[in-house]
């Protein structure tokens, strides 16, 4: 028999999956580096902190398990955001040489 | 195969667009894609533990966090120095 936990395992699960599935797709279909990093930021944060949560509704905050994934769904989401702007750093210095803004995007307040 | 797997295996899947753009993308398009990849086996073993409801599987992808995050910051520290 389906419980309402069970209902609400369902959702957090999908909405995690379906959050990483969209960070995956939305990696083929933009065109440069910079734009697909974007995606690759996203899916450190939404999708594990979801997955986190549906462990923890199981098996319980304070439980081995739902520490586990808490401590994972954070290490993912602070190490992507470091990754995040090193990439950004290193795809700006090969794609444009130097990281000051050009005339033009200091023009448009970039 | 209860809703933890299904997770899994459709996160599996999602990683097939991923390996594409690692396979044909440039070499910085394939750093970007790596780094995503990492992410989603991390979440793909995270799921299969509690599937399993092994406490000990948890182990896997905290470790693959950690080493995720040290092996894309030492590509990008050799990219910043070399024209690959």
């Amino acid at each position: 028999m389906t419980t309402t936990l069970d209902y609400a395992l369902y959702v957090l699960v999908g909405i995690g999956v379906t959050a990483e599935l969209v960070a995956c797709v939305g990696l083929l279909a933009m065109g440069r580096a910079i734009d697909r990093l974007h995606y690759a930021s996203a899916a450190t944060g939404i999708g594990p902190a979801f997955i986190a949560a549906a462990v923890c509704t199981r098996e319980g905050v304070v439980s081995a398990q739902g520490l586990a994934a808490i401590l994972i769904a954070v290490v993912l989401a602070v190490a992507g955001g470091t990754l995040g702007l090193a990439v950004a750093r290193i795809v700006r210095l090969r794609t444009h040489g130097t990281l000051e803004p050009s005339a033009a995007e200091r023009e448009r307040g970039g | 195969m209860n809703v933890w797997f299904v997770g899994a295996t459709a996160l599996l899947v999602g990683l097939v667009p991923v390996a594409w753009v690692l396979i044909r993308g440039d070499i910085l398009e394939a750093l970007v894609a790596l780094q995503l990849a990492g992410t989603v086996v991390a979440v793909v073993l995270l799921l299969i533990g509690e599937g399993f409801k092994r406490n000990s599987y948890y182990t896997l992808p905290l470790v693959l966090a950690f080493t995720n995050f040290v092996g894309v910051l030492i590509f990008v520290r050799f990219m910043g120095d070399r024209e690959l």
